[in-house]
């Protein structure tokens, strides 16, 4: 019998970038990038795993914008684009390779994975949501939803505000999966009290917390971070074991640094001859990254001393971060159920980009990881939030504080010099698109349009990846850009809505471009 | 927007030089009298503010012309922790931080986590009397440090308390999140770098002009010894004695210089038969 579950959390978001007035749009890459690397040989993994008959539980958070891009034709057909691009290199490149032995295999891994990913992206139709969907079906997967947008809660003054962004979320997730969402990622972790009472009116029965949300929070938390607590609503929020999250996140001593990982910054972009590599560059010519790599981590070394990737090498040590992994979560367990006197959670939580995207070999790991769990042990099996809160349906009530998982564990990163001036216009928006919706309460025809559009676009200046990219200090332009657009957009259609005046051009055309959540209902801002 | 200078937070270089195209204009102002705080940590509210020139005129007809040049414009930062209906005179105490009026925004640090707080936008006069111009919202700020309520129904004891607060990684708390960002942060670095070419029309990305930077550090410790013993029990810190709260507990705070200190704990039972000693050292070294 198990001593102790670890519940695994993947927190999929990438902001909502669709430009169809552009042919070819860097930041779409963003999107591709990710579906290749991470959220496709995450879902091939799944699959996997459950034709073996390996019995797995994991939690991922699929925010409505990256199921908005996953389930969009435009953007799906752009990425199948991409991919037939890439394989197309990649065979170029098992060619090019084939009499240098040491990197003729890393050649022969890139063509096997990419024609595995239109092989997946075909079998779901084209959109990756079915794949997902169907492993939640399978009681393997619990997929819960998140802010509409990624809206960072804490900063934002009208209740109403906060409970668009989550009420559309809930909403969306019915449409995408057929069921109504268990639990939600409330963005970047942060809470502020009170804001689970909105999660309360949707019936969400969980969230998650970092450490110090449950740690700091009142009374004193009888179980540590090792059991979730009930909020004074009633909503349950579990809290990120530290241990586990520095192990992979540590720059020191975290995995994914090991020197016989695949290096990021070593790209073919740069390296091969500029007319050999410029049909697969954007349209401007300009060289950048575009994935096919061929050197290991190698050291504390240049660039250009970097030494060739294997991946039957890096394959191993993967394996063996695994083994490590979950022998420190064995004894976390057996030490804390011991001491406690009942089953620890342990609740280990990362952004789901950090596997496979930064950290090239981080699906292997994770599959290692559930298959040494389901064979190798019995001390402890993995969880998904719902089923630790079946089995223990009773927990201390704390109110959790404020926090979010952002550096110094507060709203710094999302408000300071960098970004605050981002914030009377976010209120004065919300606060407008409040007043509209209460003047309109029954709107229909071309006024109903203009009213949920200026819904999608006042949710979309919302999204935290703006402020959050303004901190950071570079792509700044992007994020004015498209913070001060919606901004623009929400405010033209709340002067044509209050002069009764709708420009039905303009409206289309933001239809067409800002085409997130298709059943959005602006009611939900009364 | 405003890019004005403001408090020692600082704004940072102007945004829009040196970019091309950061998208359509939007309004600097909005014609509302209104300020608003949010909170950025146990310890600093962001504040904005719009004051508009008929508020202005309403005041100088009110107090005179001159009046926004004789007084003095501050922010009033008040506690209202457990006040219900603030009316600006019955909060638990407030200071006031000169401000200038056209700043729009200014961060202001409070001296205790853990409470809420209201902020009035005013002039203060030479003889002392406060003018209202705008109030803000409440907002509570973060505790930052583990409660000092216990329940009943969960107690456990202080010292498996302790073991179960460094498990739990409490004193990790914010170092994960910072490395990653640290990466995240050098990846968006390394995009912006071999993106600097022009692109796509509307999106081209140059690497921002150097910054004026003021940044800055302040960091200090203070040593809180906290515990429990039986209510009835007397206890002493270092011989001198400490008064328990009703339910046994206490917490002491203290100056921690550089340097090391030793703190004896003991507590006595009420019949004088039992006694239990620890004793807590404690190093700081500052670089």
């Amino acid at each position: 019998m198990e001593q102790g579950h670890l519940c695994l959390v993947l927190h999929a978001h990438l902001p909502f970038i669709r430009h169809p007035e552009y042919d070819d749009f860097l930041e779409e890459d963003w999107f591709f990038e990710a579906a290749t690397e991470t959220y496709i040989p995450l879902l091939d993994m799944y699959e996997r795993l459950i034709s073996e008959g390996v019995d797995f539980r994991i939690t991922m958070s699929l925010t409505p914008t990256l199921c908005a891009m996953f389930s969009d034709e435009l953007l799906m057909g752009r990425y199948k684009r991409h991919l037939e691009k890439l394989i197309d290199l990649s065979e170029k490149e098992v060619f090019r390779t084939q009499n240098q032995h040491q990197f003729h295999k890393t050649a022969l891994m890139y063509e096997r994975k990419l024609k595995k990913c239109r092989q997946i992206v075909e079998k779901h139709h084209g959109n990756l949501i079915n794949g997902f969907r169907k492993i939640q079906d399978e009681g393997k997967l619990e997929i819960i939803t998140c802010c509409a947008t990624h809206g960072f809660l804490p900063l934002k003054i009208h209740r109403n505000a906060v409970r668009a962004q989550i009420k559309t979320a809930v909403d969306d997730y019915k449409d995408k999966f057929h069921r109504k969402p268990k639990g939600i990622w409330l963005a970047e972790c942060a809470y502020n009290p009170g804001d689970d009472y909105v999660l309360k009116e949707q019936k969400l029965r969980y969230f998650f917390v970092d450490t110090h949300g449950i740690l700091y929070g009142s009374p004193r938390p009888r179980y540590g971070v090792f059991a979730p607590v009930y909020c004074p609503s009633g909503v349950a929020a579990f809290a990120r074991d530290m241990e586990s999250a520095h192990q992979v996140w540590s720059a020191e001593i975290g995995y994914p640094g090991d020197y016989k990982y695949r290096e990021f910054y070593r790209d073919l972009g740069y390296d091969l001859d500029y007319n050999y590599v410029k049909p697969y560059l954007h349209s401007d010519g300009v060289r950048r990254n575009i994935g096919l790599k061929y050197f290991k981590i190698t050291g504390k070394v240049g660039l250009s001393e970097k030494q060739p990737y294997d991946p039957d090498e890096a394959r191993d040590i993967a394996a063996s971060h695994a083994g490590n992994f979950l022998f420190n979560r064995e004894k976390q367990v057996e030490f804390l159920h011991s001491f406690l006197k009942r089953k620890p959670v342990i609740v280990s939580m990362y952004d789901a980009e950090l596997f496979g995207h930064w950290w090239y070999e981080g699906p292997e790991f994770i599959e290692f990881l559930f298959r040494k769990m389901y064979y190798d042990q019995k001390t402890i099996t993995p969880i998904t939030p719902s089923e630790y809160l079946q089995m223990y349906p009773e927990n201390q009530v704390i109110q959790p504080s404020m926090s979010s998982w952002g550096d110094k564990g507060y709203n710094e990163v999302w408000l300071n010099g960098a970004n605050d001036w981002i914030y009377r216009h976010l209120h004065k928006a919300s606060e407008r698109m409040i007043e509209i919706a209460v003047e309109n309460p029954s709107a229909h025809g071309l006024k109903k349009r203009a009213l949920n559009q200026a819904a999608r676009e006042l949710l979309l200046a919302q999204s935290s990846d703006w402020a959050f990219i303004m901190t950071t200090g570079t792509m700044v332009a992007y994020a004015c850009k498209r913070t001060k657009n919606h901004i623009y957009q929400f405010t033209k259609l709340y002067e044509q809505v209050k002069s009764n005046q709708i420009d039905e051009g303009f409206l289309r055309d933001l239809e067409r471009r800002n085409n997130i959540f298709p059943n959005i209902d602006y009611k939900v801002y009364i | 927007m405003s890019q004005n200078p403001s408090s020692p937070m600082g704004k940072k270089e102007k945004k829009q030089e040196g970019f091309v195209d950061v998208g359509y204009s939007i309004p600097e102002t909005y014609g509302d009298d209104r300020i608003v705080i949010l909170p950025r940590d146990p310890y600093w509210i962001f504040a904005y503010w719009e004051l508009t020139e008929g508020k202005k005129q309403e005041i100088k007809s009110k107090y005179g012309n001159d009046i926004f040049e004789n007084a003095q414009i501050v922010l009033r930062i008040h506690d209202v922790t457990g006040v219900s209906n603030f009316n600006g005179v019955n909060s638990i105490g407030f200071k006031d931080n000169s401000v200038s009026l056209n700043a729009q925004n200014w961060y202001i640090r409070v001296d205790f986590s853990g409470r809420s707080w209201c902020v009035e936008l005013g002039l203060k006069t030479k003889d002392g009397k406060f003018i209202l111009l705008l109030r803000s919202n409440i907002i509570s700020l973060p505790a930052d440090r583990v409660s000092d309520i216990t329940d009943e129904q969960w107690m456990l004891l202080m010292g498996d308390y302790d073991r179960l607060m460094k498990l739990s990684g409490v004193d990790k708390i914010g170092v994960g999140s910072l490395e990653m960002a640290k990466l995240l942060a050098k990846r968006w670095e390394m995009l912006s770098v071999i993106s600097s070419g022009a692109f796509s029309g509307s999106s081209s990305f140059r690497k921002p002009l150097g910054k004026e930077r003021k940044f800055w550090l302040i960091a200090d410790a203070e040593l809180i010894i906290y515990g429990a013993t039986e209510p009835t029990a007397s206890l002493t810190v270092s011989g001198k004695p400490i008064k328990l709260n009703p339910d046994g507990t206490f917490s002491l705070r203290f100056a921690f210089p550089d340097g090391f200190q030793e703190h004896a704990i003991q507590a006595v039972s009420e019949d004088g038969v039992d006694e239990r000693h620890i004793t807590i050292t404690a190093e700081r070294k500052t670089k």
